[in-house]
């Protein structure tokens, strides 16, 4: 091996070995690819004492040391997710299901998690300071306390406070605002947001006083904020998972590469109290009457078992140790920060770069890839600006073929071959995922589901009713389970997820795209090699009982569009539902809820939100319309999507374990899952796929060979929902400059583009690495050739068998276009592209006979045409004569014996 | 004197009495009825396979010969107007031609072959008349890939032996654009690749159906394509506005559909007829019912089966 290349194994172990470690001692239960490189964690202790004065002295409660763990806080993207795990922490009690809305921070003792803008140091000056008004939460009321019915809460009575925090109106500004009337009287604490640009938003009851525009008076909203009030296990260790917003996502925090924040994580350890407050004006001392009371309050330490949920009704936790208090000084000196350092922005080229960019258009599957590379290109003066427009592979490849793009991020080759030699370049080992959001029976998380093809066929073809109504309706489906958590072959492979409590249609069905997409036609492909879900597809029913909606009976798969056929309209949904009763459509079409974006269908599932489109919102009134069901609450979750790895990756969400093989003993009609084999996506599934991978002339690529996967054993471990991502460049009819561009972009996609890690122009999770290690050696060569012959623009094509490039003979004039024609053929229903007429000179030109002769290049394959059983009818006519005729002759001698005896 | 008695079925009653026939009197000859030949269970399984034999002799007559009548029928008609518009200098030239319409003649150099009419069209319907033109394409003789249908069984078969030609092998096309010799390249089945075309360059594609072994020449089943270059005539600019689509029923190897709704038509007149042949037979004298009957009933057979072959895929 040469140098470069050891020093690429040796980062890789290295970094492999780094992680395996970090893995290990956070304990974390995550199934994401494994992440190899550069992820700078961070690790800190504090230790946190309860800590009263009485009488004078000092009289220690509680002592604990909490180390916390972060495992990315470099290069961070916005909305992306990390893992923050700690230990040693006073377990939590009142459980809330929803941890980032604002009743969870009524928990009693929970870990505190907020992003906070500014650096965590006294010498910084106060503008750059981390402070409670510096630190972001999604509502007003997290960050203010009013009591009106008792004058001294924990908070006034807090020792470690100064004197002006412990007044009875604190942060209500003056003059008090119009909308603020009436909300001033008794004890007013209110924390004031200061955004970025200065602005001091008051906050107060209702955000009278001014809310920044990303907040909210309650926590409905889709997108929920990233304060996160997570809870500590009674052994005392815990993990959550903190979602970072930058500038894009929240401008009023402002957090950015130059702007700095930090994760503050407070682990809430109760007031210390100090009622005697000997060092205080009057003012804010209790009286002897109510000092006793005061303290008890003060002091109180929890009302709630560890581990117990919330009853669900308001101020039922002791105040003092809620998470309500996280600004107080007591809880607020024992806070661990953690500097976070940004990636650039996404938005960082068009800023940085003012130049024309080089479009690539396509795949969703490219996308994390390209939001890395992309910044190593434009800020590079030496390089370009290359530009990924996302749009579905199928729409990219008619783009290209239709030469109003220049270059294509696709999974497959298209159908038809272009009219134009067109290298199929991979850049990218990934594939799809089926991400999910699922809760056990004890309504904890849930890590580790397995699906078989033919569970994946049931979601997809609307083959389950979604609700009772329906299934009472609707005789096809009758005896079909009501959604996927009851569905036996479900509940057999995965024993304890929840049967109960979540959103009955958002569990019956995948979530999925709903444009052509080289995901879809991935999925569909290995739904298609499984001899259970093709039978079960084609109309016999599975050991259960269960049939498939005859609309999808006998579909004809692969698919690149998933298509919507059910019809059926249940007559009984139209009572309950006044959107439904106003415009009765299908109702299975609606619960599937497809969305246009893959980025969508991560969005959602990132937020927990069933995408289902049957709620109706401003029911009753004219502009009533459907909606989505909304976010379910966590503890209640059954959702099932299918997204990019890459994409499941960054923002933290569970991969499925899909089925690859079947043993002969494994029953049919299964209780458990032994007998079959379940794969993850992770580094070892996906090489495994990879090494499997042979080159096909024909089509041009190495396709992923769906039937090995299944049939042989090599492919019992691969990850069957592997895809690799190529490049279409046209070899012939680029502007030279364009061409040089475009096969800088390849070198670099399989050279340093390859290596792992979240910098600029590296690789992200999600994507394995094309390396010969990785059985992608001849495929990075093949870029390589491919980015010769895209700079030349002789037309040439490389074959994927050979890697040689086979140019045309002669000289092409100027712009060297061979016009494309004779498709004929190419596929039952397809017709030839017709040259178009603007290609043509005017005026008769006769054959290009003498001077210049351009050796014709193959543009495609003649595809088998037949006549089917309709071709058989002459040959089964002249059969039934002679038949016929037969048994009339053999008619008439029986006959003539008969009568003859 | 004789009885008058109407005779019976099957009966012919001689009086050998009187040995002649007698004013007023029927004469009537027993015939012996073969041993009750039409009687009973194999009298019904007797008449109904005859009647099937009949009918499927029938359709394999229609298609096979009957068809080809229609088909020179019909190039006859069409050669009269072609040479007439071309004369006018009205025949077509595109983009959007009506179906059925004469477009041009081809010279394939094959006995028989020399005078063969292209209509515009490539659905089943419009195949019975000739060879069709694919709306999507250019024309012959325009540049770009001029693609024509031919069927080779049935309907005059006029694609049959193209196959059989050689490269090198000349084909004349006359259009309203004038006159174009082309040279056949290469005969394409399945697998063989597709080679592309020089920008401003015409080429020919003849597309018809074949079949190996005992199905070879009456019961096609794939399709296979002949290409021709332009050699002599300078090629047309085709015209802008050619569509880019057609619909399924005029692509190839597929069948129209929409004589299905005719084919229904023509069974129930099928039925028809057969019911007043039947009560004809009980009513009036034989030879009667045989000359009124017979062409009745063979007109509608020849719709039911001809609705039946324009259903079959259209290169057949």
């Amino acid at each position: 091996m040469t140098s470069p290349a050891r020093l690429l194994v040796r980062r890789v172990v290295v970094g492999a070995v780094l992680l395996t470690l970090v893995l290990i001692s956070t304990g974390a239960g995550t199934t994401n690819v494994a992440v190899a490189g550069a992820a700078v964690s961070f690790t800190d202790s504090v230790t946190a004492t309860r800590n009263h004065l009485v009488n004078g002295a000092d009289d220690v409660v509680e002592t604990r040391t909490i180390k916390l763990h972060v495992d990315q806080t470099a290069d961070l993207r916005d909305r992306q997710e990390i893992n923050v795990t700690w230990s040693g922490a006073h377990p939590t009690g009142g459980l809330v299901g929803d941890r980032n809305s604002a009743l969870a921070a009524d928990e009693e003792y929970p870990m505190v998690l907020m992003e906070c803008r500014g650096v965590d140091s006294s010498s910084a000056p106060e503008s750059k300071k981390i402070s409670p008004a510096t630190c972001w939460t999604g509502t007003p009321i997290e960050r203010m306390r009013s009591e009106t019915t008792f004058s001294w809460p924990p908070f006034r009575v807090d020792r470690y406070a100064t004197p002006a925090d412990r007044q009875a109106q604190v942060g209500v500004p003056s003059p008090v605002p119009k909308d603020c009337e009436g909300y001033t009287s008794g004890v007013q604490h209110w924390i004031p947001m200061i955004g970025a640009d200065g602005t001091v938003y008051g906050g107060g009851p209702l955000g009278c006083a001014g809310i920044p525009p990303e907040a909210a008076n309650s926590s409905s909203s889709l997108q929920p904020s990233n304060t996160t009030y997570a809870a500590t296990d009674p052994d005392g260790t815990g993990a959550a998972q903190f979602v970072i917003s930058t500038e894009e996502s929240n401008a009023t925090l402002g957090c950015s590469a130059k702007v700095p924040c930090a994760l503050v994580a407070i682990p809430i350890i109760g007031t210390s109290c100090d009622v005697a407050a000997a060092n205080e004006p009057d003012a804010d001392r209790p009286p002897s009457d109510v000092a006793d009371e005061a303290y008890k309050r003060c002091s109180a330490t929890g009302k709630y078992l560890p581990g117990q949920p919330s009853s669900g009704f308001p101020n039922q936790e002791d105040l003092a140790v809620s998470g309500d208090l996280w600004w107080t000084a007591s809880n607020w000196r024992n806070r661990i920060t953690v500097p976070l350092k940004f990636a650039p922005p996404s938005n960082i080229c068009d800023i940085a770069n003012p130049s024309a960019p080089s479009y690539i258009y396509g795949s969703e599957g490219m996308l994390q890839a390209t939001l890395q590379w992309g910044p190593a290109f434009c800020l590079n003066r030496s390089l370009f600006k290359f530009q990924h427009v996302v749009t579905s592979e199928v729409e990219a490849k008619s783009l290209l073929e239709a030469r109003s793009i220049e270059a294509a991020f696709v999974g497959n080759p298209p159908d038809t071959p272009y009219s134009r030699p067109v290298v199929h370049a991979p850049v990218a080992l990934t594939g799809f995922s089926i991400v999910y959001k699922v809760d056990r029976s004890n309504h904890t998380a849930f890590h580790s589901l397995r699906l078989t093809p033919r569970l994946l066929a049931k979601l997809l073809t609307e083959s389950y009713p979604s609700n009772a109504t329906v299934r009472n309706e609707y005789a096809a489906l009758k005896n079909n389970p009501v959604d996927v958590g009851l569905d036996p072959e479900f509940q057999a492979l995965n024993p304890d997820v929840l049967r109960s409590g979540y959103q009955r249609e958002a569990a019956s069905t995948l979530f999925a795209m709903s444009s052509d997409s080289d995901l879809m036609w991935a999925l569909t492909s290995y739904i298609n090699e499984d001899a259970e879900a093709r039978a079960w597809l084609d109309g016999k029913a599975d050991p259960w009982g269960m049939k498939v909606n005859p609309h999808y009976k006998k579909i004809k798969l692969p698919l690149a569009g998933w298509p919507q056929l059910d019809t059926f309209i249940p007559e009984g949904l139209r009572g309950s539902n006044g959107c439904y009763d106003a415009s009765p459509v299908p109702w299975l079409p609606l619960v599937a809820g497809p969305v246009s974006a893959v980025s969508q269908i991560t969005l959602n599932m990132q937020f927990d939100v069933a995408n289902s489109q049957i709620a109706c919102a401003h029911g009753g009134e004219p502009d009533q319309h459907f909606t989505s069901l909304g976010r379910e609450s966590p503890g209640n979750r059954l959702l099932i999507a299918i997204t990019t790895l890459p994409d499941a990756d960054r923002y933290q969400l569970d991969n499925a374990a899909l089925q690859t093989h079947v043993s002969s003993s494994a029953p049919t009609k299964f209780t458990d899952g032994s007998g079959r084999t379940f794969v993850e996506p992770t580094d070892a599934s996906l090489r495994a796929t990879a090494r499997m991978l042979k080159s096909d002339d024909t089509v041009g690529t190495w396709p992923i060979p769906y039937h090995a996967l299944r049939a042989t054993s090599a492919g019992e471990h691969a990850y069957p929902g592997t895809m690799l991502m190529s490049v279409d460049v046209p070899t012939a009819g680029l502007k030279a400059k364009d061409a040089k561009r475009y096969a800088q972009f390849l070198r670099f996609a399989v050279g340093k583009g390859q290596i792992r890690g979240f910098g600029n122009g590296q690789l992200p999770p999600g994507y394995l690495p094309m390396t010969s290690a990785n059985g992608l050696g001849t495929q990075a060569k093949y870029t390589t050739i491919a980015a010769a012959a895209v700079s030349a623009q002789g037309g040439g094509i490389v074959s994927v068998r050979t890697l040689k490039t086979t140019k045309p003979a002669g000289s092409s004039t100027g712009s060297g276009n061979i016009a494309g024609g004779g498709g004929d053929g190419v596929s039952i229903g397809a017709i030839p592209p017709p040259v178009t007429t603007t290609t043509q000179q005017p005026g008769p030109i006769g054959l290009p006979s003498e001077g210049n002769t351009i050796t014709p290049v193959t543009v495609g394959k003649t595809l088998g045409l037949f006549a089917g059983y309709p071709g058989l009818t002459l040959p089964v006519v002249l059969a039934v004569t002679v038949l016929a005729l037969l048994i009339c002759g053999a008619t008439l001698f029986i006959r003539r014996w008969r009568a003859s005896r | 004197m004789s009885t008058i008695e109407t005779p019976q079925r099957d009966e012919l009653v001689i009086d050998v009495r009187t040995k002649e026939p007698t004013p007023g009197s029927a004469i009537r000859v027993q015939r012996r009825s073969s041993g009750g030949l039409t009687r009973g269970v194999g009298g019904a399984v007797l008449w109904t396979f005859t009647a099937i034999a009949a009918l499927s002799l029938w359709f394999l007559f229609h298609a096979l010969i009957l068809t080809s009548l229609q088909e020179h029928g019909a190039q006859v008609r069409l050669r009269a107007q072609f040479r007439e518009q071309v004369a006018a200098a009205t025949a077509p030239v595109g983009p959007r031609i009506k179906q059925g319409s004469p477009v041009a003649r081809l010279d394939l150099g094959l006995p028989g072959l020399h005078n063969v009419i292209v209509v515009e069209g490539t659905s089943s319907s419009v195949l019975i008349r000739g060879p069709g033109h694919l709306a999507a394409t250019p024309l012959p003789g325009q540049s770009g890939v001029s693609v024509i249908f031919g069927r080779s069984a049935t309907y005059g078969a006029p694609f049959r032996s193209i196959t059989n030609l050689s490269s090198g092998h000349t084909i004349r096309v006359t259009t309203g654009q004038g006159a174009f010799t082309y040279r056949i390249d290469r005969i394409r089945r399945a697998g063989d690749p597709i080679l592309s075309l020089t920008a401003g360059a015409s080429r020919l594609t003849l597309v018809t159906s074949e079949a190996n072994g005992w199905r070879s020449g009456w019961a096609p089943d794939h399709a296979v394509y002949v290409d021709a270059s332009l050699q002599t005539g300078a090629a047309q600019p085709a015209p802008a506005g050619i569509p880019t689509a057609v619909t399924k029923r005029s692509q190839a190897m597929e069948g129209d559909p929409s004589a299905l709704a005719i084919l229904v038509f023509w069974l129930q007149g099928l039925l028809l007829a057969s019911v007043l042949v039947s009560w004809a037979w009980t009513r009036w004298l034989h030879g009667q019912t045989w000359i009124v009957g017979l062409p009745i009933v063979f007109a509608v057979l020849w719709g039911v089966s001809g609705a039946v072959l324009r259903l079959l895929p259209n290169l057949i």
